[in-house]
């Protein structure tokens, strides 16, 4: 039982020391994101946020799994017990543990019992608005399309895609009353360029993603790729219309009304800030290339890569971290 | 009475709640012994669930009611449509502010930020653009 204890909260340590030591060189690369030159390629930028976003946690996933292999490889009847060739330095084994060390079991400690409350209340939160949307949908109605859009009561506050899978458009009945034809296709436009793009699901992956890392660095991360991914949308918005101006009307009437609705006093995300810059953006007349998002499959792909490697290298890895964890602690 | 209930939030209403609701609006006003005897099917309950329920409804804000004999009797406070804009209003306020990380993408998520001052001077910058255009 102690050495279970002490091989999960070794590795917890090592969970969360690798997923903030890859989350530096992450956040760094994002600023070379920055590059005006990028701009041009609004779909590309997006793809590399999330990809950049993806890589701390992708990183210490498969730096523990390498480090955890050769024991957890001898408990399941995989493996030799490796346990001989140790004895020099601190042991990372389920079966023969040589003993936890008071500094390593309080970071561990520590640093499960954060991910535990962070991942908690992320999950809480997800819960709880899945049955909020559950809720709102129940008091709409559904128009088929490619994606369905879901027509609903109340004030004009909803043109949302929404839905991990089951992907469908969220709009108040009041805000496409609102809008002259061509502004709302503009809108919709950009909400179907959202499913299309599989935004809803990735939004939840970067944020599962930034529990291995520090809570600052998770939420610029998500905030830059949803700004981001807004641009990319943008872009295929005024590729489906034709023209920047109506979707950038839409937007500024969309976010007016919006106002006139709203009762809530400081809604998170992307602040006015982006909504001038994305106005600006639609009004350059520079043409951006949309192209399909890449992401997803660059992220499977990428964590695929890196769990082959860090298997194949595991006992070199093992070492590794053992011999960190021997000098840290 | 109905400048208060346009500012309340509505929660959603659970199932039985729903089904006595969708009762009363029909057939207002209503007893709760008639209630009990139009819910049939699954939806059948005893006169003491019933009761419990429309005495809820009646604390939440959403029946009104007055003595009628031994019994009471209840109208809605508000219209099915009155109703359901309202909920739908506070869900999608609670939807709009938790946004950030929910598996949704807005359009527009600034109005809360945004000031009518920068609203206007970007409608002119899109107007001087189509004048141009």
């Amino acid at each position: 039982m102690m050495e279970l204890l002490a091989f999960v909260l070794e590795c917890a340590a090592v969970v969360a020391f690798a997923g903030t030591v890859a989350s530096l060189p992450a956040g760094l690369a994002l600023l070379a994101l920055r590059w005006p030159v990028l701009r041009r390629f609004p779909v590309l930028r997006a793809d590399g946020v999330f990809v950049l976003g993806t890589l701390p946690a992708l990183a210490s996933l498969a730096l523990v799994a390498a480090a955890a292999a050769p024991s957890v490889a001898a408990v399941l009847g995989w493996g030799d017990d490796h346990c001989a060739s140790h004895g020099h330095h601190l042991h990372l084994c389920l079966l023969h543990s040589a003993g936890l060390r008071p500094s390593l079991a309080v970071a561990g400690a520590l640093a499960l019992a954060v991910f535990i409350f962070r991942a908690g209340a992320f999950f809480h939160r997800m819960a709880r608005m899945s049955a909020r949307l559950s809720a709102l949908e129940s008091l709409g109605t559904a128009r088929p399309g490619p994606f369905p859009i879901v027509m609903l009561p109340g004030a004009p506050r909803l043109c949302h895609a929404a839905g991990a899978f089951r992907r469908r458009i969220l709009l108040s009945a009041s805000m496409a009353a609102a809008l002259p034809p061509r502004e709302l296709a503009g809108a919709l436009a950009h909400e179907a360029a959202h499913l299309r793009r599989r935004d809803p699901l990735m939004g939840l992956l970067l944020s599962a993603a930034g529990l291995f890392m520090p809570p600052l660095l998770s939420r610029t991360f998500l905030t830059t790729w949803q700004t981001v991914a807004e641009e990319a949308c943008d872009a295929a918005a005024v590729q489906a219309v034709g023209d920047g101006t109506v979707v950038a009307s839409a937007l500024v009437k969309m976010a007016a009304l919006q106002r006139r609705a709203s009762r809530a006093a400081g809604v998170p995300a992307f602040g006015e800030v982006a909504l001038e810059r994305r106005v600006h953006l639609l009004l350059d007349g520079q043409a951006r290339r949309v192209t399909a998002s890449l992401a997803l499959v660059a992220t499977v792909g990428t964590a695929v890569a890196m769990l082959l490697f860090a298997l194949l290298h595991s006992p070199f890895l093992h070492h590794v971290v053992e011999t960190a964890l021997h000098l840290l602690s | 009475m109905e400048g208060i209930l346009k500012k309340r939030t509505w929660e959603p209403l659970g199932k039985l709640e729903a089904a006595v609701m969708n009762i009363v609006w029909m057939h207002s006003p209503v007893t709760a012994r008639e209630v009990c005897d139009r819910l049939t099917g699954t939806r059948e309950r005893a006169y003491t669930t019933i009761m419990t329920t429309m005495d809820r409804l009646h604390r939440k804000g959403l029946l009104l009611r007055e003595k009628d004999g031994m019994a009471w009797r209840y109208t809605p406070a508000l219209g099915r449509a009155e109703f359901e804009k309202a909920v739908a209003d506070g869900l999608a306020a609670e939807i709009l502010q938790a946004h950030g990380e929910t598996a949704l993408a807005a359009f527009v998520d600034a109005a809360a930020d945004a000031d009518e001052s920068l609203l206007d001077r970007l409608a002119q910058l899109i107007a001087r653009k189509r004048g141009r255009g």
